[in-house]
C-alpha cells in the first residue's frame, strides 16, 4: 500500500477537518439524542433505545414510511424514464436546441417553495387554473386536499416537475459520451434508429442511469417541501413523509429523542436503497462490463 | 468490370465546398488506396461512398445502379474504422456478429459464421472477452472481422491502422494484404501513410485539397509523379527538388543550381521545350544518388557533406552542392565525414523535371 507523505496529510486536514465540523459532529451528537429523551428546555435522559422502540411501534411512522417509499419509488423511476426519453430525443437534434435546454432546465433554477406554492395556487379547488381546467374537462371537483392518494400523486408530480432537468442533465451527459463512431459502425452494420437505442445508447448509458438512481434515491427521501407546503401531512397525518414525521415530533411535539431516531432511521433507510444500486455499479466496474 | 463508379462527387458543408467534382471507378476486386495530407478529403469521399455522408453532388454507382439514396445497411459496404468502433459492452463474438443478428440470422448460423472469420484472423481464443480487455492489435483484428463476416461488395478502411505503433502497423498491414489477396474483396482504404499506401495498393489515388492530384499504380507515381505535391508526398525520404535553370553550353544540355553550380547532361539528352527563361524544378530521389558511379549513371554533382543519418546497412547523406541541399541514400561502409567533398552520380533517366510555376511534370 501507498503510504501518505506528512505534506500530503496536512493538505488534506483543512477539508477533513470540515467534513468531520459539519457531517460527523452533529451525526454523532444526534445518535447521542437519539439514545436519550429530552424536550425543550430539559435536560437529556438515558434511554437506551427506547427511542427506536417508540418510533418503530408508531403506526403514524409507519405510515409516513409506507407514503415515502410509493412516492419515491414513483417519482424516481417515473423521472428516469421521462428522462432518457427526453435525452434520446435531445441526441437525435431537436429544432432550437438551446431555447428548448433552457426551457428543460428552468424548474431547476426555480425556488422549491415557490415552484410548490405556485403549483398550489394553479391546483387550488375551485379556483385554480389547473383545477378549473380539471373540473370543466368532465373530471368532477378536484379536490385533491381530502384525499391522500390524490394528494400524493400531486406530491409526485411536483417533485418529478422540480428535479426532472437534474435526471436528465446527468443521463444526457451520459448519452452525449457515446462516441459517434459506434452509431455509425451500428448504421452501416443495418441497425434501425430503434434498434440503435435499445442496442447501443441505452446500454452504454447504464453506468450513468445508476449514478442519477443512487442521487436520487437519497435525494428523495428526503422529501419534505413538497408535502410540508401542500398539505402538512393531512388529512390526519395520513399524507405525512418520514421527513414531516420527523419534523413533526421535534418541533411540533417536541420529542427531540424519536425525532433523532427517525433521523438516524432514514439515514439507514437510503443508504440501503443506494447501496442496492451502489453494488450494482461495483459489479460493473469489476466485471469490465461498461 | 468495374464494381463501384464515382462520377462527379462534390461535398459541401454549407458554402464550404471540400471535395471538387472527383470521379474515378474501382475494379472488381481491386484494392484502391486513398492517399493524401489531413484535410485533402480522403476520408469525407470514404464516408459518402459507405453513406455516412450525403452526396452533395454528383452520384454513386454500384454494380451499375445509382445507391445515392441507399442507407449504408442497403448498400452492402462494410467499414473498419480508425477507433475501431467496437460495442464496448458486446464480447468480441457478440461485436462480429452483431450484423448477423439484426439480420436475423439464426444462432448456430451465427456462431458457425463468427468462428469462421475469428479463425482466419487467429482471434478464436478471444471470442468471450471485450474489447477493453484486448490489445491494440486484437482490437484491430476484431474490427476487420466485424466487416468480413458480413461478405460485403466493398470494404472501407478508414485509416484502420493509425492508431497502432509501427511494428503492429507493419504486422496488420501484411495481414490486411494477405486477407485481400485470400478474399478478393473490392476494397477503398483511406489513409495519409504513403508506405501503406504504396505496400498496399493496386492503384493509389493522392488527393490535394479535395482535387485529385495523380491516380495511379504505385509505380506510376513512385516513377513518373505527375507535379511537385505527389513527387515529395509519395517516397522516403522524401525527393530532392532543386529550382534550376536548364540551358546548354558546349552543345549539351546542362542545369545550373541557384549557387551557379552546373551539372552537365549526357550530350544526347533532350530536355522538354522549356518556357518561363528555363526555370524548372529538377527532381531526384535519394535513392537514385550514388556516391560509386555505375556504367548508367552518366551525370553527377559536386558538394560537401553537411549531415549523416546512419539507418544500419544503408546512411543518409545531406549534402550542399552549389546552394541546393540533396539527400542521398547510399550504402554505408563508414566512409563519410561530415565536411568531406563528395561527388553523387545519378542516371539522368532518373531526373524529374517540373514547370517552376504550375508546379507540373514536364515530360
Amino acid at each position: 500500500m501507498r503510504r501518505l507523505n506528512p505534506a500530503a496529510i496536512l493538505m488534506l486536514a483543512p477539508t477533513h477537518l470540515l467534513l468531520f465540523l459539519v457531517i460527523a459532529l452533529p451525526s454523532i451528537y444526534v445518535f447521542w439524542l437519539s439514545l436519550n429523551e429530552s424536550t425543550y428546555g430539559s435536560d437529556l435522559t438515558f434511554v437506551g433505545f427506547n427511542n427506536y422502540v417508540t418510533v418503530l411501534t408508531s403506526p403514524y411512522f409507519w405510515r409516513a414510511a409506507l407514503n415515502t417509499l410509493i412516492v419515491v419509488n414513483a417519482v424516481v423511476y417515473i423521472e428516469l424514464l421521462i428522462a432518457i426519453g427526453m435525452a434520446a430525443l435531445f441526441l437525435g437534434g431537436v429544432r432550437y436546441p438551446k431555447i428548448m435546454f433552457a426551457i428543460v432546465l428552468m424548474p431547476y433554477a426555480i425556488s422549491e417553495v415557490v415552484g410548490v406554492l405556485v403549483w398550489k395556487i394553479m391546483l387550488n379547488t375551485g379556483s385554480g387554473v389547473l383545477a378549473r381546467t380539471i373540473e370543466a374537462l368532465g373530471f368532477g371537483m378536484f379536490n385533491w386536499s381530502v384525499s391522500p392518494p390524490l394528494a400524493l400523486s400531486v406530491v409526485t408530480l411536483i417533485s418529478i416537475w422540480h428535479h426532472l432537468p437534474f435526471t436528465f442533465l446527468l443521463i444526457y451527459a451520459g448519452m452525449l459520451a457515446i462516441p459517434k463512431s459506434l452509431y455509425e459502425a451500428s448504421r452501416i452494420d443495418g441497425a434501425s434508429r430503434w434498434q440503435e437505442f435499445w442496442r447501443i445508447t441505452l446500454p452504454l448509458t447504464v453506468p450513468a442511469i445508476l449514478i442519477s438512481l443512487i442521487f436520487r434515491f437519497v435525494f428523495a427521501f428526503r422529501l419534505f417541501s413538497e408535502v410540508w407546503l401542500l398539505t402538512a401531512g393531512g388529512p390526519a397525518r395520513l399524507t405525512e413523509v418520514l421527513a414531516v414525521y420527523l419534523y413533526q415530533s421535534g418541533f411540533k411535539y417536541g420529542e427531540f429523542g424519536t425525532a433523532s431516531a427517525t433521523g438516524w432511521l432514514m439515514v439507514l433507510g437510503s443508504l440501503g436503497v443506494a447501496s442496492v444500486y451502489l453494488w450494482a455499479m461495483h459489479r460493473r466496474m469489476v466485471s469490465g462490463n461498461d | 468490370m468495374v464494381a463501384i463508379n464515382i462520377d462527379r462527387f462534390v461535398k459541401r458543408y454549407g458554402s464550404v465546398e471540400v471535395v471538387h467534382d472527383i470521379s474515378f471507378d474501382i475494379k472488381e476486386g481491386e484494392f484502391l488506396v486513398l492517399v493524401g495530407p489531413s484535410g485533402c478529403g480522403k476520408s469525407t469521399i470514404l464516408r459518402m461512398v459507405a453513406g455516412l455522408e450525403e452526396i452533395s453532388g454528383g452520384e454513386l454507382r454500384m454494380q451499375g445502379t445509382r445507391v445515392n439514396e441507399l442507407s449504408p445497411k442497403e448498400r452492402q459496404v462494410a467499414m473498419v474504422f480508425q477507433d475501431y468502433a467496437l460495442y464496448p459492452h458486446m464480447s468480441v463474438e457478440q461485436n462480429i456478429g452483431f450484423s448477423l443478428e439484426l439480420a436475423r440470422v439464426p444462432r448456430t448460423e451465427r456462431q458457425e459464421q463468427v468462428k469462421r472469420v475469428a479463425d482466419i484472423l487467429q482471434i478464436g481464443h478471444l471470442l468471450h472477452r471485450r474489447p477493453r480487455e484486448l490489445s491494440g492489435g486484437q482490437r484491430q483484428r476484431v474490427a476487420i472481422g466485424r466487416a468480413m463476416v458480413r461478405k460485403p461488395h466493398l470494404f472501407l478502411f478508414d485509416e484502420p491502422l493509425s492508431n497502432l505503433d509501427a511494428k503492429l502497423r507493419a504486422e496488420m498491414r501484411g495481414q490486411i494484404k494477405r486477407l485481400h489477396q485470400s478474399l478478393k474483396t473490392t476494397s477503398m482504404y483511406v489513409t495519409h501513410d504513403q508506405l501503406e499506401a504504396m505496400t498496399l495498393a493496386d492503384r493509389i489515388i493522392c488527393l490535394l485539397d479535395g482535387h485529385i492530384a495523380q491516380m495511379g499504380t504505385p509505380h506510376d507515381l513512385f516513377d513518373r509523379p505527375a507535379n511537385v505535391f505527389v513527387a515529395e508526398f509519395i517516397g522516403s525520404p522524401t525527393m530532392n527538388i532543386v529550382p534550376v535553370t536548364a540551358g546548354a553550353a558546349g552543345g549539351r544540355p546542362v542545369l545550373t543550381l541557384a549557387g551557379g553550380g552546373q551539372v552537365g547532361l549526357p550530350a544526347g539528352m533532350v530536355l522538354p521545350a522549356l518556357t518561363n527563361g528555363g526555370n524548372v524544378l529538377a527532381g531526384i530521389r535519394p535513392e537514385h544518388l550514388s556516391d560509386t558511379p555505375t556504367p548508367g549513371t552518366t551525370a553527377h554533382i559536386e558538394g560537401v557533406i553537411e549531415m549523416l543519418e546512419p539507418l544500419g546497412s544503408d546512411i543518409l547523406v545531406t549534402m550542399q552542392a552549389g546552394g541546393a541541399t540533396l539527400t542521398a541514400r547510399c550504402t554505408d561502409k563508414g566512409q563519410f565525414q561530415p565536411g568531406q567533398p563528395l561527388t553523387l552520380h545519378f542516371d539522368p533517366a532518373r531526373l524529374h523535371l517540373f514547370d517552376s510555376k504550375t508546379q507540373m511534370r514536364l515530360t
